[in-house]
């Protein structure tokens, strides 16, 4: 008998440290980790293919993302690149890059398809990968930069 | 579109066939005549001229982009790409991009893009131009559906589909040049067909 009731106190002691990692794990996934995953499965779904997986670019037609002097110097136009698309030359790491990109936001028939939110989580994404280290960005940033754009004709 | 298993029978001739009874010494023999890919000229980037000739006793892969095209062309290219690395030492396999936007994409242009794609010999990937008609009369004989189109993102529409041509100018298939998994089968038929 005493032998069952003192197996069952050590069983309960173990208990309480394993639900107290269960919860912070739980917690830090809600609260830190999600973002990066949110903002890395879009990258997977849009950018990836261009950009490539580890945000190289491609020879001298995509532009890397990568330790690239161009986002900590544009971070203020990311969600216009990103929502809207780019045209015309851009220099990144002293080389001129001209292919146009088309934008994510929208698809064929105009609906949205990137969020407000989205957009900021795939920034912050791109900003903390592969070696990159930017500002965080918040949605208010993203919300206020996106004031400052329009669709492009192309 | 299903995977297809690596091992599988041999690749399918695309198009219509069409029948043509010929008389041989009395006997009468029934041909098969396959969809093929006409004849052709267009120049490439190094300003060669490039027809069906170029690719005889050769396979080739084909697709239609234009430079300035915004959307699935990069992805297509870096594609197309992964193919002339994977083929650096094949001799009887070459690449060929048709413009469908012949205006903008003059041979200079042409000879600037395959530079920028990296350093392309252009005897085993060649970027065409020509005369607007008959570019998109050769991508009907791909089954490609390529036009102008204000509306589209940069001013025309076309499929990101590659096409394997064999040594008889016989299409044997299509795969999306956008989707990375696609052109791994493409890699694969590309070995079958030269098993031939």
């Amino acid at each position: 008998m005493n032998k069952k009731a003192s197996g069952k106190s050590i069983s309960i002691h173990f208990i309480w440290p394993v639900a107290a990692l269960v919860l912070l794990l739980a917690l830090r996934g809600l609260l830190g980790g999600s973002q990066a995953e949110v903002g890395g499965e879009i990258y997977q779904n849009y950018c990836a293919s261009c950009h490539g997986e580890e945000g190289k670019g491609f020879g001298e037609l995509v532009p890397p993302l990568a330790g690239a002097d161009f986002l900590a110097q544009n971070q203020d136009k990311l969600p216009c690149i990103i929502l809207y698309g780019i045209e015309g030359p851009i220099e990144v790491n002293g080389i001129t890059y001209n292919q146009p990109m088309a934008g994510l936001g929208f698809d064929e028939l105009g609906l949205a398809r990137l969020s407000h939110s989205q957009i900021q989580q795939l920034i912050n994404f791109i900003q903390n990968s592969w070696g990159n280290k930017g500002a965080e960005v918040s949605r208010q940033q993203v919300n206020d930069w996106l004031k400052e754009c329009s669709k492009p004709s192309f | 579109m299903p995977e297809q298993q690596v091992g599988r029978g041999p690749l399918p001739i695309l198009g219509e066939k069409d029948t043509q009874v010929r008389e041989e010494n009395g006997q009468k023999y029934v041909d098969t005549l396959y969809h093929h890919i006409p004849s052709f000229s267009f120049w490439d980037q190094d300003s060669s001229v490039v027809t069906e000739h170029t690719f005889d006793g050769k396979i080739y892969i084909a697709d239609f982009f234009f430079t300035s095209c915004p959307t699935i062309c990069p992805v297509m290219t870096i594609q197309m790409h992964r193919l002339y690395e994977d083929l650096r030492d094949v001799n009887d396999v070459v690449l060929l991009s048709h413009s469908i936007d012949p205006q903008r994409d003059s041979v200079a242009h042409l000879k600037k893009y395959a530079a920028k794609t990296g350093s392309i010999d252009a005897q085993r990937w060649h970027f065409v131009t020509g005369d607007k008609d008959h570019i998109y009369e050769m991508a009907k004989a791909y089954f490609e559906n390529a036009a102008a189109s204000p509306d589209a993102p940069g001013g025309f529409i076309h499929s990101g589909y590659f096409y394997l041509v064999d040594k008889q100018k016989r299409i044997r298939g299509l795969y999306l040049g956008t989707d990375e998994k696609q052109v791994d089968r493409l890699m694969k038929d590309i070995r079958i067909l030269r098993n031939e």
